[in-house]
């Protein structure tokens, strides 16, 4: 399993990672953030490029 | 001279790293070098004007993660000085000259700074680059009234990090109304009004025609006569495309690198690209009009474009969907799409009143942008649909 951890003292709510990565990140009924922890690694391109997508780089991937 | 194959990549920025990226993902096993002028590895900006003036956000903080396995080349502290296409040879500051077989040119912008007297004055500022925000935040701790020259977003973010600060702020421009040339009017009020209740002072329809100080810059004039006591200065009034170091290359320069549609460099013999603020582009969504994006998203989307599309004569068109965002005290305004060329809006979600909103810009009825004002969940459905939009659009015309 990959890990991904969003840094939400960085977050500023930008979307990038609910736009390049739907499946793994989602915007929930109250607008906050929700993503998964832990993801199969098949999903590690698009988390990882939605890491490079997030403009506060508030996104580790490991 | 190794055999090895030389990608070049002037512009140690964001766009020039995820350039380098796409190219090992791509499978690249040549060299590549990237030459940068500033002595920092690639860094993020937005940060510049806001989490770092008020320190939420420290410089080492902005340093972009390099994976190792890039194996990159890196030049920093060094700038290009020309460029001979003939030769395949780049121009570097430090007298050598670093020979390619593809180049990427990625150099970005620099501030426009006035030709007034006395505007090299200490105090004066522009924010472009780290150094530049370093000088600026030590300087605001130092002193009470800032004077911004233009209230555009660097101005109008740096206003509001100034006031989160405690510094009293005045903006100028010639304008009369922030952000003009990016929002519309509704819009554009919305945010006159915040900066106004946060206790921003705005001289608009001015110009500055005088700074006066000796040892140190004391004060502006303005084209009214008006005199404006100020501790320090940032000057925002735009930026440039930094070519001077290519002309007489024979690469076509307006208003920036000209490229075609695929980023390649006219003129460049098919081995020359240009990626982020510095590139010209054909926008083939958008009837093949020429567009130049100084914008985060743009930056790396067409660093790797522009990369691959020297690598792969069959690349893809390059055809971003625009966007920008900005934030100011609490307020994060983001675009998408080009809102520039809309005849209405109408809103959609929340209202101007409520600061809290979505717009719809539209021309005769079809969906041309998207102004969200801290509705940024609504803002990915958004985009999806407009990319979606843009991909069947190429599809059909190729």
């Amino acid at each position: 399993m990959v890990k991904v951890k969003v840094d939400m003292n960085l977050c500023e709510y930008h979307g990038q990672c609910v736009f390049v990565a739907p499946k793994e990140f989602q915007f929930d009924d109250n607008d906050e953030l929700v993503y998964s922890e832990e993801v199969p690694e098949e999903a590690r391109a698009r988390v990882e490029k939605a890491a490079k997508a997030c403009p506060q780089l508030a996104i580790k991937v490991e | 001279m190794s055999g090895r194959d030389q990608f070049v990549i002037i512009g140690a920025s964001l766009a020039g790293l995820r350039a380098a990226e796409a190219l090992r993902e791509y499978g690249y096993d040549g060299n590549i070098s990237i030459i940068g002028a500033e002595n920092s590895a690639p860094y993020n900006r937005p940060p510049l004007s806001k989490q770092l003036l008020t320190g939420q956000q420290d410089f080492d903080e902005l340093t972009f993660p390099v994976a190792e396995d890039l194996d990159l080349n890196w030049y920093l502290g060094i700038s290009a000085t020309g460029l001979d296409i003939a030769k395949r040879e780049v121009k570097l500051s430090t007298e050598n000259s670093l020979r390619y077989d593809r180049l990427l040119i990625a150099t970005g912008v620099d501030p426009i700074v006035p030709p007034l007297p006395n505007v090299d004055l200490p105090g004066i500022h522009v924010l472009r680059r780290i150094e530049d925000a370093k000088q600026l935040r030590t300087d605001m701790n130092a002193g009470d009234h800032l004077v911004i020259v233009g209230a555009g977003f660097i101005g109008c973010e740096v206003a509001a990090s100034a006031r989160t600060l405690g510094l009293d702020v005045t903006i100028i421009d010639q304008a009369d109304q922030p952000m003009a040339r990016a929002l519309p009017s509704e819009i554009a009020q919305v945010f006159r009004h915040i900066h106004e209740e946060e206790g921003v002072r705005f001289r608009f329809g001015r110009t500055v025609t005088g700074l006066t100080g000796e040892d140190r810059v004391r004060a502006v004039i303005l084209d009214d006569g008006e005199t404006i006591d100020a501790d320090h200065i940032l000057i925002g009034i735009g930026s440039r495309p930094t070519t001077h170091w290519l002309e007489g290359s024979g690469l076509i320069l307006r208003n920036g690198v000209v490229c075609d549609a695929f980023c390649r460099a006219m003129n460049g013999e098919g081995r020359v690209a240009a990626a982020g603020d510095v590139a010209v582009f054909t926008h083939r969504g958008y009837n093949n009009s020429e567009m130049r994006i100084e914008h985060w998203t743009n930056a790396a989307q067409q660093g790797a474009a522009a990369a691959l599309s020297l690598m792969d004569e069959h690349s893809p068109p390059y055809t971003p969907l625009p966007s920008f965002w900005t934030d100011q005290y609490s307020y994060k305004l983001q675009s998408i799409g080009v809102p520039g060329v809309a005849t209405r809006f109408q809103v959609v979600s929340g209202s101007l009143a409520d600061r809290k909103f979505l717009v719809e810009c539209l021309k005769d009825d079809e969906l041309v942008g998207v102004f969200a004002l801290n509705m940024a969940p609504r803002m990915a459905s958004y985009r999806r649909r407009m990319e979606i939009k843009m991909t069947q659009q190429n599809c059909q015309r190729s």
